[in-house]
């Protein structure tokens, strides 16, 4: 079998199937639902947890409080405003920064450099491939390195471009454009691109 | 704000970065254009499609059975409380069972008042058709003895008993006579006060006297066709009568 004939399945679920699992978990409190999604969406948000906070046992806890919030939540999960791996993800980074700025309340320094570098993967630990990540990583790919490091600062460690420019030594005009720029290279590449917005500009 | 104002500070506000003031400017200038509205919109995608990009593992498998613990245990706290050995209670089944017994016992509670009044209703009407017959007999009495044709004939006590003495209401039109004796001794077991005609011949039996402890008796009998009483007496005799006298004389008229 060579590599083009290896089928990438996309991650998130078909709007209509979503909507059919959030109507069981709501109206008949169903478990297996809740399962489904979170054998689904499970790894993006543990591994979303890691990279914020470089914690296997924290991120593990984000992963029970995300999911425990969706299941106790899940009237208010509004697909609407995107779908349900947005709303999680989003949960997911919220609670992660929370917990990372606590724990830099509590004086615990960064350890520099981490940032950039993959988190080491345990050993026999297969990656998982669906097309969302063969997308994204593309796109990141494609971005300039002060791009992307500026706005992995800001999505992984919840910055602001202030802190970015301190953390970097770069004036804040600079990083203002960088952001900017690199959202608009990731929409280009992902195909966010708003109706009639040209993504690159 | 204008359009070229937003775009500059579009990416701040994606990643939180924009201060108040501008957030406000910004939301309301997306508010009123379309286009700006739309590409904020893919900013905002594309943004949160950044950890699809991560590679890494998957959480242990605690932390899905941690989940699945928390999802049972709070299924358990939201069912009704259970009493272990009591929960029968709460079962239609056993409230009908329970509705059922009281309908029962409330039946039969009624079924059994309802025989002791009936019961006692009965009583009552026997005691009321005893009172009328006493009543009866006794009027009856009551007009024998004052009747015209009725005479009394005092009974004395004999030597066995001189205290003791009587009275006999006599009809001669209906040829029937009261007895009443008093101060009679108490007969002996198996023997009883006998009633005799003393006739010119021999003495005829008349019937037995009823008698109670405080030793007053009674008797009403009828005269027998052919039998012409002279006098009558009072003898303890078997308590099943005797023919002729073979016991003491109680009493005899005067």
């Amino acid at each position: 079998m060579t590599k083009t004939d290896h089928k990438v399945t996309p991650l998130c679920f078909e709007a209509a199937e979503e909507q059919e699992l959030i109507r069981r978990m709501l109206e008949e409190r169903d478990q297996a639902s809740f399962l489904k999604v979170y054998d689904r969406y499970s790894r993006l948000v543990y591994n979303l947890a890691r990279k914020i906070l470089r914690d296997d046992s924290e991120a593990d806890e984000v992963v029970q409080d995300v999911f425990w919030q969706f299941w106790k939540s899940v009237a208010q999960v509004d697909l609407t405003k995107g779908n349900l791996s947005s709303w999680l993800v989003t949960l997911a980074r919220n609670r992660s920064i929370d917990r990372l700025r606590s724990r830099l309340r509590r004086y615990e320094t960064f350890k520099e450099g981490t940032l950039d570098g993959e988190l080491d993967r345990p050993a026999g630990t297969r990656p998982e491939i669906f097309a969302e990540k063969i997308s994204v990583q593309k796109a990141l790919a494609q971005l300039s390195e002060p791009q992307r490091k500026a706005i992995e600062f800001a999505y992984y460690w919840g910055m602001s471009h202030h802190e970015i420019a301190a953390k970097l030594g770069e004036p804040l005009g600079t990083i203002k454009t960088r952001i900017r720029g690199a959202l608009i290279q990731l929409r280009g590449v992902l195909g966010t691109a708003a109706d009639g917005v040209p993504a690159s500009e | 704000m204008d359009c070229k104002e937003s775009k500059e500070v579009m990416g701040l506000y994606v990643i939180g970065s924009l201060a108040v003031e501008e957030v406000r400017e910004l939301e309301d200038h997306i508010q009123h254009c379309p286009t700006c509205r739309a590409e904020q919109a893919a900013n905002e995608q594309a943004y949160a499609l950044m950890p699809f990009a991560l590679d890494g593992p998957a959480p242990p498998a605690s932390a899905r059975r941690a989940l699945l613990a928390r999802l049972d245990q709070e299924e358990k706290s939201d069912r009704p409380v259970e009493i272990h050995g009591l929960n029968f209670l709460f079962r239609p089944a056993f409230a009908y069972a329970l509705l059922a017994l009281t309908v029962v016992v409330i039946l039969w509670l009624g079924f059994r008042e309802h025989q002791r009044y009936s019961r006692q209703i009965e009583e009552a009407r026997a005691e009321v058709e005893t009172l009328k017959a006493q009543i009866e007999l006794t009027q009856a009495q009551l007009a024998l003895i004052q009747s015209p044709d009725t005479t009394v004939l005092s009974l004395a006590g004999q030597a066995v008993r001189p205290q003791a003495f009587g009275k006999v209401f006599w009809n001669k039109s209906r040829k029937i006579w009261l007895v009443y004796a008093f101060q009679l001794p108490a007969p002996p077991a198996g023997k009883a006060y006998e009633l005799w005609f003393l006739t010119k011949k021999t003495p005829v039996q008349a019937g037995m006297l009823s008698s109670d402890p405080q030793g007053n008796g009674f008797a009403q009998v009828s005269i027998p066709e052919g039998v012409e009483p002279t006098n009558a007496a009072v003898s303890l005799e078997p308590e099943r009568g005797v023919s002729a006298p073979t016991g003491a004389i109680y009493l005899v008229g005067a």
